[in-house]
Formats: C-alpha cells, sequence, structure tokens
C-alpha cells in the first residue's frame, strides 16, 4: 500500500503540493484528478521517489520511497512526456528497461508492439505523440512491477487505444494485481477504470473517495409528482441538487439506491426513475456541496 | 537492487549513448597520434634527418609538452563533461533518470566514469596504434614508450581534475549554456582577478615591484584547474627535477579528489526541480554574481581610467561595469529582461566596492608608496639594479633527458635576492628615501618609465628587505640625478653586491672547461680543456678575471669602456657547443653557448697578462694605428617627424689622423659599452663605424657622447641634423 503523509512540496514561492495525504490500496486503480497546475504531476514525481518532500513521508508498504532502490523497483513511472534516448528504437528501450527492472517481460514486449502496430527497429523519434504513449505504457506494463505511474498518460491515445491500454491494466490487475496510479485532468478518461480518486485542487486534496462509496450513496432521480407536489415537498430524500423541466424533475440524491427507492415508492410519484450518475456529475455534486464550481475546477 | 553487474550494464548503455563523443575523441586521438607521427616520419624515410631528431621530435609530439594535445584535453574535458551530466538540466531526462530504481549515488559514478573512460581509452588505443606505426618505421617503440606513457598519465590526470569542473559547473546550474558560462567562471574568474589586481599593483603604486616576474603571476596556478594545466605544462617538462614534478604530480591529483568529492556532494544536494532553471542552488545565486559584479565594475573603471586617466572616466566605466554585468546576470538568472534590476541593493554595495578598491589603488588610501621599514626592523636588504646586470645571463645550462641542451633561465631579480645579504643597510635607505621623496611630488596615478630629465639620467632598482621578524617586503624605486652618486658607488663597490650581481663570481674552476674571448665580431677560444692539458691556463685565467672583476671600482668605469669580453664555458656548455659543431648547426644551441660573456676593461691587468700568454694580441685592442677611416651614418641623425631626402652620401667620413686618434681614444665598441653603468648613459651618444686595414678591410662599430667629439665634427652633425 502506498502511503502519503502531509505531503509538501514548494518551487521558490509556489506551493506545488500542500500537505496532502492518500492512501493507495494494492489492486485498485487510483485516479488523480486535477486541473493544470493542480499538483498531480508532482505529487506523482514524489510517489516516484524523483522529487523529495519538503515535508511529508511517502512509503510503500512502510518503506520510504526516496533513494530506496529496493522500493522504487516495485514501481515503474510513465511521465506526461516519456524520455527515450536520442536515436533509440523500442528495442533499445527494452534493452535498457530489460537491465533495470529485472522481471522485465521482453517477450510481452515484443507481444505488445505487435498488437500494437509499433515497429521495433523504427526510431522512436520519428514516432507520433500517441504512438511514444503507447511505447511507454509498453514499457511500463512489461517492467513487471506492482505499481504503475501514470501521469497524462491516456492525453493523446485514442479511443481505441485507450480501451486497450485500459483492458491491458484490468488484466495485469486481475493476474498480478498490478496497482495503476493515473493522474489526469480529464474525468470521463477515468471514469470506467478507477476504483479510488483523488481531487487536487490548488496543491491541497478536496476529496479522497472510493468510487463504488460515491456511486452507491448518491443518486439521480427522474420522476413525475403527482398533482400538487412539488421537489420541495420530497422532505425524506437528502437532495443536493434539483433541475426542473415542466412536470419533469431530475433531482441528485445521497443514500442507497433502496433507500431512495423506498422513499420515491412512498411519495407515490406518477414515474420515476433511477438512471446512473457519470464520474463527473458525481464529482459535480459533491464538489458544489464543498462549495466549489467543479467545472471551474476540471473539464 | 544496484550491483555491480547493472553498474556495468549501466556504464555500457551510458557508453552507447554517447558514440558520437567517442567517434568524435577517436578521430581527433587518431589525427593527432598514428597520422601525426606517421606524416613527421615520412620525412625520415626520405634519409632527411638524423635518428636523434626524429626521438626527440617523437618525444616532444608524444611527451607532456604538446600544446595540440592539451588543446584537445581541455575541450574533451569541456565536450565529456557538459555530455556526463546535461541532463540534469531537462526535467524529461530528469524525471526518467530519477524515477528508474538506481540510486543516484550509482547514476552519478557511472556518468563520472564514463566521462573519463571514454578519452582515456581513445587516447591509450591510439598511442598503441602510434607505437605500432613509429615501429612499422623502424623505431623500437621502447625508445619513446616511457614518454608516452608519462605524457598520457599527465594529460590523464589534468584532464580529470578539469573535467572534474566542468562537472561542477553543470551540477550547479540548471542549463546547459548556463552550464558552460559557469564553468568559463570557474576556470577564468581568479585568473582576471589576478590580471586586475596585477595592473592596479603596477599602474597605480609607484613603488609596486616590477622585477621577477608579475608578483600576483606566483598565485596564478592557484586560480583555477585551468590556470594549474597551464602552468604545469610549463613547469612539468622532461629534464625538471623528478621531486618538483612529484609535488606538482601531487597537487593535481589532491585537486581532483577535492573536486570530485564536490561534484558528487552536489549532486546529491541537488534537487530533481532544479532541471531548467538558471541556477541549481538558489544560495549560489549571489556567491556568483556578486564578485562577478565587484570584479566587473573595478574592471570597467580601470579600462576606461587607463584610457583618459581621468576620475570622471573611471566612474563612467564604474557604471557601466556594475550595470552591465549585474544586469546581464540577473536575466540569466531569471531568463527574463524585466527582472534586469533585481537586488538593485546589492549591485549598489558591489559598485561601492569595486569603488573603494579602485580609490584604494589609485590615492593610495593604504600608504604602500610611502613605506619604508624602519632601520631597526630591516635585517639585510639585496638591491637588484637592472641598468648593471640587463647584460649578465641567470640560470645554467643543462640537458634534458631527451639530450637536448637547453638554457635553464632564472630571473635576475630571483638570482640577486637568493644570493645578496647586505647588512650594510645606509646607502640603501639613502636612495630609497631620496626615491619616496621623489614620488610624493610628484602627482600620484602617473606613469613611469627611464627617461632623460635634463641630462641626468633616471633609473630604477628593485629591493628585497628581509626584516627581523622573518617577513620580505619588495619594492622598485625609480630615482633620477647622478648615476655615480656616492650611495650608489658604495654599493657597487660592495663586494657582497658583486658576488651576487655576477654569477661568474661564484664559478669554480672545477665547472669551467674552456675560455672564449670576442672583440668585435672576431671569437677566440684561447683555453679549451681539450685532453687537460690547457686546464692550468683556463683556471688561472678564471681566478684572475675574478679577481679583476671584484677590484673594479666605479671611478674605473667612468673612465674607461671595455674594450673586449670574456666568456668562462661550463662544462655543459662545453658539451653543448662541441654537440653544435659535431651536427655543423650555426643555430643549434646557440641560446646556451653565447651565454656568459663578461667585459675586459682595458685595467684588467691580470687578465690581459694572462691572455697574452694564450697568443692573443691585446696589444692591438688599444692601438689606434689601424684606424683609417670612421664614418659616422647620418640616417641616425634623422628626426622622426622629419622625411630624409636623398642629399648624397649616407656617411659622414672622417679621415683626419688627429680627429681619428680624438674619438677612438674615448670611444667604446658599440656591444660593450651598455656593460659598464657609468659610461655616461644620460649624454646622448653616436655611433660610428671604424675601419681598419690590417691585413685587410674590416669595420667595428663604436660609440661615444655627442659632446666628446672634435668640434669640427660635432659642428657637421649639427649641419646634418638641421639639413634633414
Amino acid at each position: 500500500m502506498i502511503k502519503a503523509e502531509n505531503l509538501t512540496k514548494k518551487f521558490d514561492d509556489i506551493v506545488a503540493v500542500d500537505h496532502v495525504s492518500a492512501q493507495i490500496r494494492d489492486g485498485s486503480v487510483f485516479g488523480l484528478i486535477g486541473t493544470n497546475g493542480a499538483g498531480k504531476s508532482t505529487f506523482l514525481r514524489m510517489l516516484s521517489g524523483i522529487l523529495k518532500p519538503d515535508e511529508g513521508t511517502v512509503t510503500i508498504d512502510g518503506e520510504q520511497i526516496f533513494e530506496n532502490e529496493k522500493v522504487k523497483d516495485r514501481f515503474f513511472y510513465i511521465s506526461d512526456d516519456q524520455y527515450y534516448f536520442n536515436n533509440s528504437s523500442p528495442l533499445d528501450m527494452m534493452e535498457f528497461y530489460s537491465r533495470i527492472y529485472p522481471q522485465f517481460n521482453k517477450e510481452r514486449f515484443h507481444k505488445l508492439l505487435g498488437s500494437f502496430g509499433l515497429e521495433a527497429r523504427r526510431k522512436v523519434h520519428t514516432f507520433s505523440k500517441g504512438m511514444k504513449k503507447q511505447l511507454s505504457v509498453i514499457c511500463g506494463v512489461c517492467a513487471n512491477t506492482d505499481y504503475l505511474f501514470c501521469d497524462e498518460t491516456f492525453d493523446g491515445l485514442d479511443p481505441v487505444m485507450r480501451q486497450a491500454v485500459k483492458s491491458i491494466f484490468a488484466n495485469d490487475m486481475s493476474e498480478r494485481n498490478l496497482t495503476p496510479i493515473i493522474a489526469s485532468h480529464n474525468l470521463r478518461e477515468l471514469e470506467d477504470i478507477c476504483d479510488h480518486v483523488g481531487l487536487l485542487h490548488r496543491g491541497g486534496i478536496l476529496l479522497s473517495r472510493d468510487l463504488d462509496d460515491m456511486k452507491l450513496n448518491i443518486h439521480k432521480v427522474q420522476c413525475v409528482l403527482k398533482d400538487g407536489m412539488t421537489a420541495e415537498d420530497l422532505t425524506a430524500m437528502q437532495r443536493i441538487k434539483t433541475e426542473t423541466r415542466g412536470k419533469l424533475y431530475t433531482i441528485t440524491v445521497r443514500g442507497t439506491r433502496e433507500e431512495v427507492e423506498g422513499l420515491m415508492e412512498s411519495y407515490h410519484p406518477v414515474f420515476y426513475e433511477i438512471i446512473p450518475l457519470s464520474l463527473e456529475e458525481i464529482f459535480i455534486s459533491e464538489t458544489e456541496v464543498a462549495g466549489y464550481d467543479i467545472k471551474k475546477l476540471i473539464l | 537492487m544496484t550491483s555491480k553487474s547493472l553498474f556495468y550494464n549501466l556504464l555500457r548503455e551510458d557508453g552507447k549513448r554517447r558514440l558520437w563523443s567517442m567517434a568524435l575523441s577517436f578521430l581527433v586521438f587518431f589525427f593527432t597520434f598514428p597520422v601525426g607521427i606517421a606524416l613527421s616520419l615520412s620525412e625520415r624515410m626520405r634519409g632527411e634527418i638524423d635518428y636523434t631528431y626524429i626521438i626527440s621530435t617523437l618525444k616532444s609530439w608524444l611527451g607532456f609538452q604538446n600544446g595540440w594535445v592539451a588543446s584537445v584535453i581541455i575541450l574533451l574535458s569541456l565536450i565529456m563533461g557538459v555530455t556526463s551530466f546535461s541532463y540534469l538540466h531537462s526535467r524529461q531526462k530528469v524525471d526518467f533518470y530519477h524515477g528508474i530504481p538506481v540510486n543516484r549515488k550509482h547514476l552519478f559514478w557511472v556518468n563520472y566514469f564514463n566521462g573519463i573512460l571514454i578519452p582515456a581509452v581513445v587516447y591509450g588505443v591510439n598511442l598503441i596504434i602510434a607505437m605500432g606505426v613509429i615501429a612499422v618505421n623502424g623505431i623500437s617503440p621502447f625508445e619513446v614508450w616511457k614518454t608516452a606513457l608519462s605524457g598520457f598519465l599527465l594529460f590523464m590526470i589534468h584532464y580529470c581534475m578539469m573535467y572534474s569542473v566542468t562537472v561542477i559547473s553543470m551540477i550547479l546550474t540548471g542549463n546547459v549554456l548556463v552550464g558552460i558560462l559557469g564553468n568559463l567562471v570557474l576556470q577564468f574568474y581568479f585568473v582576471c582577478v589576478i590580471g586586475i589586481l596585477e595592473f592596479c599593483y603596477s599602474r597605480f603604486f609607484y613603488t609596486s615591484y616590477r622585477g621577477g616576474g608579475n608578483v600576483f603571476n606566483r598565485f596564478m596556478d592557484k586560480c583555477s584547474a585551468f590556470a594549474l594545466f597551464m602552468v604545469n605544462m610549463e613547469r612539468l617538462q622532461l629534464g625538471t627535477s623528478g621531486r618538483a614534478q612529484a609535488v606538482r604530480v601531487f597537487v593535481v591529483l589532491a585537486v581532483t579528489v577535492v573536486l570530485t568529492l564536490l561534484s558528487y556532494l552536489l549532486y546529491k544536494k541537488r534537487g530533481s526541480e532544479a532541471a531548467g532553471r538558471a541556477m541549481a542552488f538558489k544560495i549560489s545565486m549571489p556567491i556568483i554574481r556578486i564578485p562577478i559584479v565587484v570584479l566587473s565594475s573595478l574592471g570597467g573603471s580601470i579600462f576606461f581610467w587607463s584610457m583618459r586617466s581621468s576620475v570622471g572616466w573611471g566612474i563612467f566605466g564604474l557604471l557601466c561595469g556594475v550595470l552591465l554585468s549585474h544586469c546581464v546576470i540577473e536575466i540569466i538568472y531569471h531568463f527574463e529582461f524585466r527582472k534586469l534590476f533585481s537586488n538593485w541593493k546589492q549591485m549598489g554595495a558591489c559598485a561601492v566596492l569595486a569603488a573603494v578598491i579602485f580609490c584604494g589603488f589609485r590615492y593610495d588610501l593604504f600608504g604602500y608608496d610611502k613605506y619604508i621599514p624602519s632601520e631597526s626592523s630591516i635585517e639585510s636588504v639585496a638591491v637588484s639594479m637592472p641598468d648593471v646586470n640587463f647584460w649578465v645571463s641567470y640560470g645554467s645550462a643543462q640537458q634534458n633527458s631527451m639530450g637536448e641542451y637547453y638554457w635553464d633561465y632564472q630571473d635576475s631579480d630571483e638570482y640577486i635576492f637568493n644570493h645578496m645579504k647586505l647588512m650594510d643597510t645606509a646607502p640603501v635607505l639613502a636612495l630609497v628615501r631620496d626615491a619616496v621623496a621623489d614620488n610624493q611630488r610628484m602627482y600620484h596615478g602617473g606613469d613611469y618609465s627611464d627617461t632623460y630629465e635634463n641630462g641626468k639620467v633616471s633609473y630604477n632598482f628593485s629591493i628585497r628587505y628581509t626584516l627581523k621578524n622573518g617577513k620580505n617586503i619588495y619594492r622598485t624605486y625609480h630615482l633620477s640625478g647622478d648615476e655615480a652618486r656616492p650611495e650608489i658607488a658604495e654599493i657597487f663597490e660592495n663586494q657582497e653586491f658583486a658576488k651576487a650581481v655576477y654569477p661568474l663570481l661564484l664559478q669554480t674552476p672545477e665547472d669551467t672547461a674552456w675560455v672564449r674571448v670576442s672583440r668585435g665580431e672576431q671569437t677566440n677560444v684561447v683555453s679549451r680543456d681539450r685532453n687537460g692539458t690547457e686546464k692550468a691556463m683556463t683556471d688561472k685565467l678564471l681566478l684572475a678575471y675574478q679577481e679583476d672583476l671584484k677590484n673594479l671600482k666605479v671611478e674605473t668605469m667612468q673612465k674607461e669602456n671595455p674594450v673586449a669580453t670574456i666568456q668562462f664555458l661550463t662544462k655543459m656548455q662545453a658539451k653543448a657547443e662541441t654537440k653544435r659543431e659535431e651536427i655543423q648547426s650555426s643555430w643549434k644551441y646557440s641560446d646556451v653557448t653565447s651565454r656568459g660573456y663578461y667585459p675586459i676593461y682595458p685595467s684588467f691587468k691580470n687578465t690581459l697578462e694572462l691572455l697574452k700568454e694564450c697568443e692573443v694580441n691585446v696589444e692591438e685592442w688599444n692601438s689606434l694605428e689601424n684606424v683609417k677611416e670612421i664614418n659616422f651614418d647620418i640616417y641616425q641623425f634623422n628626426n622622426y617627424r622629419s622625411t630624409y631626402e636623398d642629399k648624397g652620401s649616407q656617411y659622414l667620413t672622417i679621415t683626419d689622423e688627429e680627429e681619428i686618434n680624438q674619438i677612438m681614444s674615448i670611444a667604446a665598441i658599440d656591444g660593450y659599452s651598455n656593460m659598464n653603468p657609468f659610461g655616461g648613459r644620460g649624454e646622448e651618444r653616436v655611433t660610428f663605424s671604424a675601419v681598419t686595414e690590417s691585413g685587410g678591410r674590416s669595420e667595428t662599430s663604436c660609440t661615444i657622447q655627442l659632446n666628446q667629439l672634435p668640434e669640427s665634427v660635432k659642428n657637421e652633425i649639427s649641419k646634418i641634423k638641421e639639413d634633414v
């Protein structure tokens, strides 16, 4: 388990990460959401042992990461702008990483290169941005580490490749308990993969929740109420947000599906249905409650 | 996880990525050694050059004295240092290298060692190929391998030192260009400090010591790795003492170790976030900026002051220096033009500090020029008078390990100060007091040079005061007046003074091989110890001349001029001369064999008697009978402002026997008159050619004071001067 406690990093007068604490469970996907400059990359770079925190600690299974080769052996960091040696080919990178990561799977590397349609001997500098991202993911996955730190890795991948990468992650999670930590400024990108999401804003963590918890405890109800009733009359429900379009109400409420259904039944509406919330909607609701306008924070 | 194998794996991977630098180094060394040597040996193949010379050429090309290899080493230390650690300047690369499970310590050493291994291997391989080239050309590589190996080792340790400085500059900065600029600062800042201090010291202080090279130059090898390398290039030549070489090599090794450890510590302290910034450590910003700004301000003020000698221009230069340097550095630090006046208070403080230093020199705020040690505090003094000893050769003939003879030059002041301890300080201090008083009368900050003042001579003398507390104080004084004032005569006639000024007085018969006498263009070996038969005469001549020279009085020199010169060749000089004769070269070793001539005055009776015994016709030296004609070249009377027009003969010819006798009785041979410091230096002199016709026509160049010429000749010369 990765544990960050009170992590702080300043660059001159700018506080990039301000007393952030988070726990990342093994075998889950941790999504790190935030706008540009929110501190996601800095947080990940501290997690990777690249930056030394000014304050606080970051550990993997209780061991400090910074300058600890044994611990650093357990993760692979994919930067938002991954470096490849000058004039190198994917094969050269494979050779290098295989010397650094003892568990590196060369066979899988070749297989994945073929699957992604990347030529093994072609110079990386001739690759497109998306192809470089694919190569970085392939290197990261084939390193066979316990954790994979991805900084804006999906940015630049087309939807098909994005899906392919997600399925590789899912496969590795089930097969060898891989724990991907993915930083992104795009909520939609992480929606179908993350188990836990941390929202960073201005260097601080706004919220950190399990997606399932959030999804189980918040619901959207579309309903048409009896004549004479309005949404205001649904007093037993913990309404977060109400939208009205003629007689159709769309209400975001807290509570489990069963609780919400029970309450709605008790009001004898003309019609009601519970519809799923997107991650973005959940965040909008949660952060609005906290007094933030999420649309200003993330895309 | 990092193991030995990973370390070597990383070394190999890093090597792969630096193939271009390997290729570049290989090409440079390939053309330097195998190709360069093959080219030079091709001459030998044509049989044009002798074997010894070829070996000596090969040794100098393969050894530490090869300036071209030194340039390559300097350039490579920069290129390798930059390529080894330039990844620190890119966030992308830093994230890559610091994100992998490799300890930074290992990363540092991998990059550091690769930067040394690449040139070492490439250099070594090319040396081996060069040995093959030498063998193919019929020369045994065993003749030169020691020189090649010592050259390789010496160049490589200096490379490591220079390379470490580049590494430090790369670690201290976050941008490649700033790193290279930083390297220049580290290598040249203190060299510039020395240059400016030397300039201020010699320009503003009248009594600044001007002998024995520059005062601050002795600190040059402590200025930077580059300066130490350059000084060592000169000092670690073959033939210098093994102990001195060992000390210098040890210093280089020690400096390299310190610099390497420092670079390692800085690397460990350096944050990854420094990539892309100008400076990696915030604290280093003022530490580097302030000294540069102070030096630039001082340099600016001195530059403009020296152009116009005006305080106004000095202030202008100071402002230019402080503003330009501070603003440029701040712009570089922030990569932002609008930040040029950041830390303006520090800029102001730098300007004030530079102004104080400038004024300290300009107005002698600390009383440097007035200082005279009290008589009671002085243990002894040593005086060097360039006017007395400028013609004396100091040093000795030496042979280097390649068998070549060379003159191991020693500075005259260094020799004199090491050999002179005058306990009678009174005449010296009397001169000093007069000189200091003279200085005070003159505007401080002017420029002195040897100038004639109302027919009086002006002269410099340097003094080393050895104080009772063991401290040595050096000063150079300037005084105008009578060249033979009593104090000077007293000093000159002090036996301790003469012994320290003329190395010949300490030369022993055991070390003396030949005696040679020269007059005009004629030089004769009068005693040559070929088989020991003439050794007795050589010894007698030496002792006789030493006696005559010791007894030489100022009064004698005021009356007489040297009529010939005598040389007592040391054994090493004689060997060089023999070698020169063997190879029939007129120029080879002439610098060694032509040194050590001393004047023979007519009053040197002991010497002249013995020379007579050696069948030297000394009588002829004073004979006037043979001079048939005297020719004054009238070009010497040309005023430099005039344009000479051809108005007939180039010479003013004197044929009147009486006039010739009058002139020749006073005239001195041109080449020897300067050996007499009391021969009327203050007066205007004219040169002429004395034509003799005994045994064929020959000409001797002579000199005489203008006012000593017969009236008729003086009038002729006046007319010529008016005409031209």
